[in-house]
């Protein structure tokens, strides 16, 4: 049975975690959460909104589901300003990025704490894209019916990328260009950092990526996960069964 | 057994050598080369001697001053290239642009094969190195490179506290103060190696507590016995350390130097003995915190992950079969990122957040009367303000300049907009008066006074890619082509809001 009073105790902590996205062990919301009741309310508020917790020893923080929540994000926001055509493969191009970023940190023990002291570099970050475009692109190569119908994505991506320079000499201009690479990489880099994910060092020279904590424990409840590996994966399918499915009506 | 003497360690002996042998190797400095290992030398010394004390002008333009600094010194010449070469050159093996660590070959005697030494010569300093804030990297010597410099002093055995202690005692008595105290140096460092040792592992083990279950760590918790013994045998050195310092104080009563010199010599041994209690105090630190790990979380010991980002869906599904439709991608990055908060909470819940009261009835009473008093007072809706100045902003990102007569031009539903909030044409004014610097993004809403940073401020929270306006200039032009004009009953003279790019 819930009381009011772990109600009361609940929302405080939900809306706590909504507001700042991440309760650490010094709040006093952090010993709150862990009251059983508590923690069941809170939970389930969560799963109301569409949002889940990532517990971790340090801290808990609250993210979106998948399958969208009620709530917008920093990252559909961005999505939500590049609706035009022109620009909207510049979001996906960011959201590769991301990927080849999270790719990159998500290693072994000895590799991660190398990474979180020495960090990525935005050009090493841009080597990584270019192999996974490269390799897109010999893909597409050998299946030339691969861009046809729902496909399109990727050709766009591929072609945006490969035809865009890597930086400009002018220095001024380099901050955040979605017309180069490095400028790119600087912005879906801007996208994690206003999250709170990374850190951003040396930004006028030679700008590094330095992972926080917070991401990695989001990596690891996120995608460390046996159940939600499969549950992506079911995910995906669904689309695409639809997707046939419409393909076939029309 | 035939053996060969000669091979034994041999591995050890090359990982200690090769940092020096590839010390400046491969640079194109020109005329420069044959002194460049004694110039990059003289920069790792620099850096170490910053670090002992605590002086943080060690970020990549200081490492720069310092080559630039050593080379004047040495009277030589260089030019810009060749300084920025040998400055990059000490913290990257070759382009610069991908930070990559030095490696070095070197043959491993015992599985008779040649083997890889990967290594820096400097790394980033933690204590130093302002994280939330971003900025530059501070950094500090490596093991590597302070070996070196051990090394360099004929020390290259194992630096065991105790030896550094007989060796002070002996100068002291010898009378050889300043080298006493410059020996205290080097015990100063041996601690603070130590303790980040300690303190890398205290965060390692926050980080990732299964360290605590790996071998080595086992290894580890015997060896804290043996800290903590040497601890006390520390102590009972610094002890005999100052009694002969007064005993040699009181003979020498009448010589100011030497009084001089055994003053600064007693601060030294304070300072380091301060630096040794607060080792111990990290020690300890961990052994509890271990503890704590360990009876709180113990499925955090046997949780292993069967699936990881980056094998399962970066190499095997990304990388490999590409995205059939980017729909995907976000569906897998889109968890990564926070709910944002947008909507405002009806009023009685964060009432109910901040009492509770039995007597519902009496209660909505009060709230009634509150609830005009409020409304009486204007409180901005921001959300409104932002959007509208949203378009003024995207404009001024594309092209630079925004005048305001282009209001006119805007959607109609944007126009409407910018009656909402009194406050978004008040704004206006306010850019008018004088130019602004924009320096919020690293700042507490709370701390900002001026409106106009406020709203930048809320801007760039809410949409990131007009964080590009921080550190710019935001100041006003008239606007001469443009006639005053009437835009729903209000006259207004145009100008326009400008960016000034920094220099």
């Amino acid at each position: 049975m819930m009381s009011a009073e772990s109600i009361k105790t609940a929302s405080a902590v939900y809306f706590t975690l909504l507001k700042d996205k991440v309760i650490d062990e010094n709040s006093e919301h952090f010993q709150a959460y862990f009251d059983p009741d508590v923690r069941q309310t809170v939970l389930l508020m969560a799963d109301e909104s569409g949002t889940f917790i990532i517990e971790s020893p340090k801290r808990i923080q609250l993210v979106v589901q998948p399958t969208g929540s009620v709530f917008a994000t920093n990252f559909t926001h961005m999505k939500d300003r590049h609706k035009q055509v022109e620009t909207k493969k510049h979001f996906h191009l960011m959201s590769v990025v991301i990927m080849a970023f999270l790719a990159g940190i998500d290693r072994n023990q000895a590799a991660k704490i190398r990474t979180k002291r020495e960090g990525i570099s935005f050009y090493t970050l841009e080597r990584q894209v270019n192999d996974v475009i490269m390799n897109w692109d010999s893909l597409l190569k050998a299946k030339p019916d691969f861009g046809e119908e729902e496909k399109i994505d990727m050709r766009d991506v591929v072609t945006t990328w490969k035809y865009m320079e890597v930086d400009t000499d002018d220095y001024g201009a380099r901050k955040a260009n979605r017309r180069t690479r490095i400028g790119l990489i600087a912005s879906a880099m801007r996208l994690l950092e206003t999250e709170g994910l990374i850190v951003i060092l040396d930004r006028e020279d030679i700008p590094k990526a330095i992972p926080k904590q917070e991401l990695f424990e989001r990596i690891e409840y996120l995608y460390h996960d046996y159940d939600r590996y499969e549950m992506f994966k079911e995910l995906m399918k669904t689309e695409e069964e639809d997707q046939h499915a419409k393909n076939t009506s029309n | 057994m035939d053996v060969n003497e000669s091979w034994e360690g041999f591995a050890q002996r090359m990982q200690r050598l090769n940092p020096l042998f590839e010390l400046g190797r491969g640079m194109e400095v020109g005329e420069l080369k044959p002194h460049i290992q004694t110039i990059l030398m003289q920069v790792l010394l620099t850096i170490f001697y910053r670090e002992l004390n605590d002086d943080d002008h060690r970020r990549k333009s200081d490492i720069k001053y310092m080559v630039e600094d050593s080379i004047k010194q040495m009277k030589l010449l260089a030019d810009e290239k060749q300084i920025e070469r040998i400055t990059s050159g000490l913290l990257y093996q070759g382009k610069e642009e991908y930070s990559r660590p030095f490696e070095a070959l070197y043959y491993d005697e015992i599985r008779q094969s040649w083997e890889t030494q990967v290594f820096r010569y400097v790394t980033m300093d933690e204590l130093y190195t302002n994280l939330e804030m971003g900025g530059s990297i501070v950094y500090k010597l490596t093991d590597v490179s302070q070996e070196m410099i051990f090394m360099s002093r004929e020390m290259a055995e194992e630096f065991s506290i105790t030896i550094e202690q007989l060796y002070s005692m002996q100068l002291i008595k010898n009378g050889n103060f300043r080298k006493a105290t410059r020996n205290l140096d080097h015990l100063i460092s041996r601690v603070n190696r130590l303790m980040s040792r300690e303190f890398s592992f205290q965060k390692e083990m926050i980080n990732n507590p299964k360290i605590l279950l790996m071998e080595e760590e086992m290894q580890r918790a015997d060896n804290r016995a043996e800290i903590e013994k040497q601890f006390e045998e520390e102590k009972n050195h610094f002890r005999t350390i100052s009694s002969l310092i007064e005993k040699t104080k009181r003979r020498n009563e009448e010589d100011d130097h030497i009084q001089r010199e055994l003053i600064l010599l007693q601060e030294k041994i304070g300072h380091t003995r301060q630096l040794h209690d607060r080792f111990a105090k990290l020690v300890i630190q961990n052994i509890s915190y271990e503890m704590k790990l360990k009876a709180e979380n113990p499925s955090l010991f046997w949780e292993t992950s069967l699936v990881s980002f980056r094998e399962h869906i970066y190499e095997n599904w990304f990388m490999k079969e590409g995205a059939s439709s980017f729909d995907h991608v976000e569906k897998v990055l889109g968890p990564l990122f926070s709910p944002k908060n947008e909507f405002i909470l009806p009023l009685d819940w964060i009432w109910g957040e901040q009492e509770f009261d039995e007597k519902q009835l009496t209660e909505t009473m009060e709230e009634e009367t509150e609830d005009e008093s409020i409304t009486h007072q204007r409180v901005t809706n921001w959300g409104s303000v932002i959007k509208a100045w949203s378009y003024v902003f995207q404009y001024l990102q594309t092209y630079g300049e925004f005048s305001l007569a282009d209001l006119t031009t805007l959607p109609l539903e944007v126009q409407d907009l910018w009656f909402e909030e009194s406050e978004t044409i008040d704004l206006w004014m306010m850019f008018d008066k004088k130019p602004l610097n924009v320096q919020v993004l690293h700042r507490k809403e709370e701390s900002l006074s001026d409106e106009r940073e406020i709203l930048l401020y809320k801007l760039m929270q809410e949409y990131p890619q007009f964080q590009v306006f921080e550190g710019l200039k935001l100041y006003t032009e008239f606007d001469h082509r443009a006639e005053p004009f009437l835009w729903y009953q209000m006259k207004i003279t145009p100008f326009k809001i400008c960016v000034q790019e920094e220099k």
